[in-house]
C-alpha cells in the first residue's frame, strides 16, 4: 500500500508542477492553471482508484489462489485416503485366511477373494458372475434359495447355519465341511450380500484323527486284556482240574506244586485286571455312572464279601450310622476302592482289628467320609505319600512278605480323582494305619 | 431258467430232507431216553480252551467242538444241540455273528448260548447279553462251578 501512495505523490507533484510551467507561460494563465490542477487532481484520484482496484484484486487473487490450493491439498489427502482405504479393504478381502464372497440380490457373485477360488477349486477370475449356488451341492441348491431369500428380508449379521451342518461343492466335484457367516451393505445398485465361509476339513480331519486314535487306544486294551487271559485259562483251568486229583495218584508235593501253579495264575490274573484297570482310568477312558447308593449297604455287603480274607486273630469290624442317607456316586468304583483298602488293610494287619467306619453328617446323615483303620505294621510318614503310586510298597521287605502287585492304592486314588474325592493316610509304624476318603473335600474342612 | 429252476428244487428237498431228518434223526433217541447225555456244542478256536472245557464238562454232556463259526454252522445243519458255547474271538467270523446266523435258523432260535470269552472288561458281559447270549462266562474259568452252574441253570430251564 505504501509504494502506491508514494507514487501518486509523485504523480500528483509532476503534473502540478506541469501546470505550473504551462500557467506561467501562456495568457489567460489562471484558467490554465486551474484547469491543470483540477485535471491533476483527476487524474491522481483515477491513479490512487486504479491502483486500489488493482490491490484489492491482487489480494483477491491471492486469496483465490489460496483457496484453490487447500482445496486441491485437500483433494489430494480425500484421494489419498480413500486409496489408503481402499488398500486396506483390499488387504484384508485378498489376504484373509478364508473364503470371502460378495453376492448380489439376484444370487450371483460379485467378488470373490484369492482364498475363495482356491476353496472352491476355481480360478481367481472364474468365481465373478457364477449364481453362488454352483457352490452348493446340487441336493441342497434349492434350500440354499429359500434361505437366500430369507436372509435378503432380515440381512443381519449371523452365522448361516448351526455348526457342522453346511457342505460346500468345489469345482472338482468333491464336498468339503464348510462353517459361513454372513453380513451385508448397501451398493449404488442395492444391497449386497457378504459370505466369509470357512473351510473345516482340517479341523474335522484334527478331529477324526484324535478320534482315531481314541479308538486304537480302546482297541489296544481290549486286545491286550483278552490276550493276557486267554493263556491263563489253561494255567488256571487246568491247575483246577490237577488239584481235584479224582483218581489219587497225585502225591503230596505234587500237589502242593499245582497249588503254587493255581495260586500265582491267580495273581497274575489279578495284577492283568489292576494294570488294565489303572491304564484306562489313566487314559480317561472310565466313565462314572451315579446313581443314590447306601453307604452303610454297600460296606456291609463288602465286609461279608472279604470275610473268608479275615486271618485268626484278626476282627473285621463295621462301624456304621444306621438310617444314613443315600450319596450320589458310582457303586462300582466306591466298592473298588473298598474292596482295595479293606482288602490291604487284611493283608498288612496280622493281629488285632480292620473297621470300617462311615462318619456321617449329624444334621443330614449324609455320608463324609469314609474310614478303614487297621492295627497293621504301618507306614513310615516319609512314605504316606509313594505308596499311592503305582508299583510301590513301603519297603521291599513289606512287598517281599505281603505279596501284592501294589497297585490297589493307585487304583484307589485313581478312583477317587475321578470321583471328585479326597483320599489320604495317616499312620504310625507297628500301631496301624488309617485311610481316609473324603467324599466332598471341598465342604468339609473341619472333619474328624 | 431251468437250471435255476432246478437248483431251487434240489434246495427245496434238501429242506426237506432236513425237516424229515429232524423229525425222526438224531434228535429223537435223546428225547426217547431222557438219561442219554445232552448234546453241547463249544465253538472255539484255541484247542487248548477246547480240551480244557472238555476235562471240565467230563462225561456229563456230550460234546461237539467246532474250531470256527463256519464249520459250526455246517455241522449244525445235520446235527442239533441243546446248548452253545461260544467263544467270542473267532477268526473269520466272530462269536457274535455266529450266534445272529444260529438265531435266524427257526430249529435254533431259542437254543440257549453261553459266551465263553476272554473279554470281561467293563461293558463287554452287557454287550453280549444285548447280542442274544443268555449268560456271559469269563476265562481264564477260575471256578469251573460258574459254568457249571451256567450250563445246568440254562438246560434246566429249558426242559
Amino acid at each position: 500500500m505504501k509504494a502506491p501512495r508514494l507514487r501518486h505523490v509523485v504523480a500528483f507533484l509532476v503534473l502540478t508542477g506541469g501546470g505550473i510551467l504551462t500557467a506561467s507561460y501562456g495568457w489567460e494563465s489562471r484558467s490554465v492553471l486551474v484547469v491543470g490542477i483540477l485535471l491533476s487532481l483527476l487524474a491522481t484520484w483515477l491513479c490512487l482508484t486504479l491502483s486500489r482496484r488493482a490491490a484489492r484484486v491482487q489480494e483477491l487473487v491471492r486469496f483465490r489462489t489460496g483457496e484453490l490450493e487447500w482445496e486441491m491439498a485437500e483433494r489430494k489427502r480425500a484421494e489419498a485416503e480413500r486409496e489408503e482405504e481402499g488398500a486396506r479393504f483390499r488387504a484384508v478381502f485378498e489376504h484373509a485366511p478364508f473364503a470371502v464372497l460378495t453376492v448380489g440380490e439376484d444370487g450371483r457373485i460379485l467378488m470373490a477373494n484369492p482364498k475363495a477360488a482356491e476353496t472352491f477349486g476355481y480360478d481367481r477370475g472364474d468365481l465373478a458372475g457364477r449364481p453362488v449356488e454352483d457352490l452348493v451341492p446340487p441336493r441342497d441348491r434349492e434350500a440354499h434359495v429359500t434361505s437366500r431369500e430369507g436372509y435378503s428380508r432380515d440381512p443381519r449379521p449371523r452365522p448361516m447355519a448351526e455348526r457342522g451342518s453346511l457342505t460346500a461343492l468345489r469345482k472338482d466335484g468333491a464336498e468339503i465341511p464348510v462353517e459361513i457367516s454372513l453380513s451385508s451393505f448397501a451398493t449404488r445398485r442395492g444391497r449386497a450380500f457378504l459370505a466369509f465361509i470357512q473351510d473345516v476339513s482340517p479341523l474335522k480331519t484334527a478331529k477324526e484323527a484324535a478320534e482315531a486314535a481314541n479308538r486304537a487306544k480302546s482297541a489296544f486294551f481290549t486286545n491286550v486284556s483278552h490276550d493276557l487271559r486267554t493263556p491263563l485259562n489253561s494255567v488256571i483251568g487246568f491247575a483246577n482240574i490237577l488239584l481235584k486229583n479224582p483218581e489219587g495218584r497225585l502225591a503230596g508235593d505234587e500237589l502242593l506244586y499245582l497249588g503254587r501253579i493255581l495260586e500265582n495264575g491267580k495273581n497274575l490274573l489279578s495284577l492283568i485286571n489292576q494294570v488294565l484297570d489303572l491304564a484306562k482310568i489313566e487314559a480317561g477312558k472310565v466313565e462314572v455312572e451315579r446313581h443314590p447308593v447306601v453307604l452303610s449297604t454297600l460296606v456291609r455287603a463288602v465286609a461279608g464279601e472279604l470275610a473268608s480274607q479275615v486271618r485268626e486273630g484278626v476282627r473285621l469290624g463295621v462301624e456304621v450310622c444306621e438310617e444314613d442317607g443315600p450319596i450320589q456316586t458310582d457303586e462300582g468304583k466306591v466298592r473298588q476302592i473298598l474292596v482295595n483298602l479293606v482288602g490291604n488293610a487284611l493283608k498288612f494287619t496280622e493281629k488285632g482289628s480292620v473297621t470300617i467306619r462311615v462318619h456321617a453328617d449329624p444334621a443330614t446323615r449324609c455320608p463324609r467320609t469314609l474310614e478303614i483303620v487297621d492295627t497293621g505294621i504301618g507306614i513310615p510318614r516319609g512314605e504316606w505319600g509313594a505308596i499311592f503310586e503305582a508299583f510301590r510298597q513301603a519297603d521291599q521287605g513289606t512287598a517281599r512278605r505281603f505279596r501284592g502287585t501294589g497297585l490297589g492304592l493307585a487304583i484307589s486314588r485313581s478312583l477317587c480323582l475321578v470321583l471328585g474325592y479326597e483320599i489320604e493316610v495317616e499312620s504310625e509304624v507297628g500301631s496301624g494305619s488309617t485311610f481316609r476318603v473324603v467324599f466332598d473335600p471341598k465342604s468339609d474342612p473341619g472333619r474328624a | 431258467m431251468d437250471g435255476f429252476l432246478d437248483l431251487l428244487d434240489q434246495d427245496l428237498q434238501k429242506a426237506l430232507a432236513r425237516l424229515e431228518s429232524r423229525e425222526d434223526g438224531p434228535d429223537a433217541p435223546v428225547a426217547r431216553e431222557p438219561r442219554a447225555a445232552r448234546r453241547i456244542a463249544l465253538v472255539d478256536d484255541n484247542a487248548d480252551n477246547r480240551l480244557l472245557v472238555r476235562a471240565i464238562l467230563g462225561a456229563r454232556y456230550e460234546l461237539l467242538e467246532h474250531g470256527t463259526a463256519f464249520d459250526a454252522l455246517a455241522a449244525l445243519q445235520e446235527v442239533p444241540v441243546e446248548l452253545f458255547l461260544i467263544d467270542i474271538s473267532l477268526p473269520g467270523m466272530d462269536g457274535v455273528e455266529l450266534l445272529s446266523r444260529i438265531r435266524e435258523n427257526p430249529r435254533m432260535a431259542r437254543t440257549p448260548a453261553i459266551a465263553l470269552t476272554a473279554h470281561a472288561m467293563a461293558g463287554d458281559r452287557e454287550r453280549f447279553l444285548a447280542a442274544g447270549f443268555e449268560e456271559h462266562v469269563t476265562k481264564p474259568i477260575v471256578d469251573e462251578g460258574i459254568l457249571l452252574g451256567a450250563i445246568e441253570r440254562l438246560l434246566g430251564a429249558r426242559t
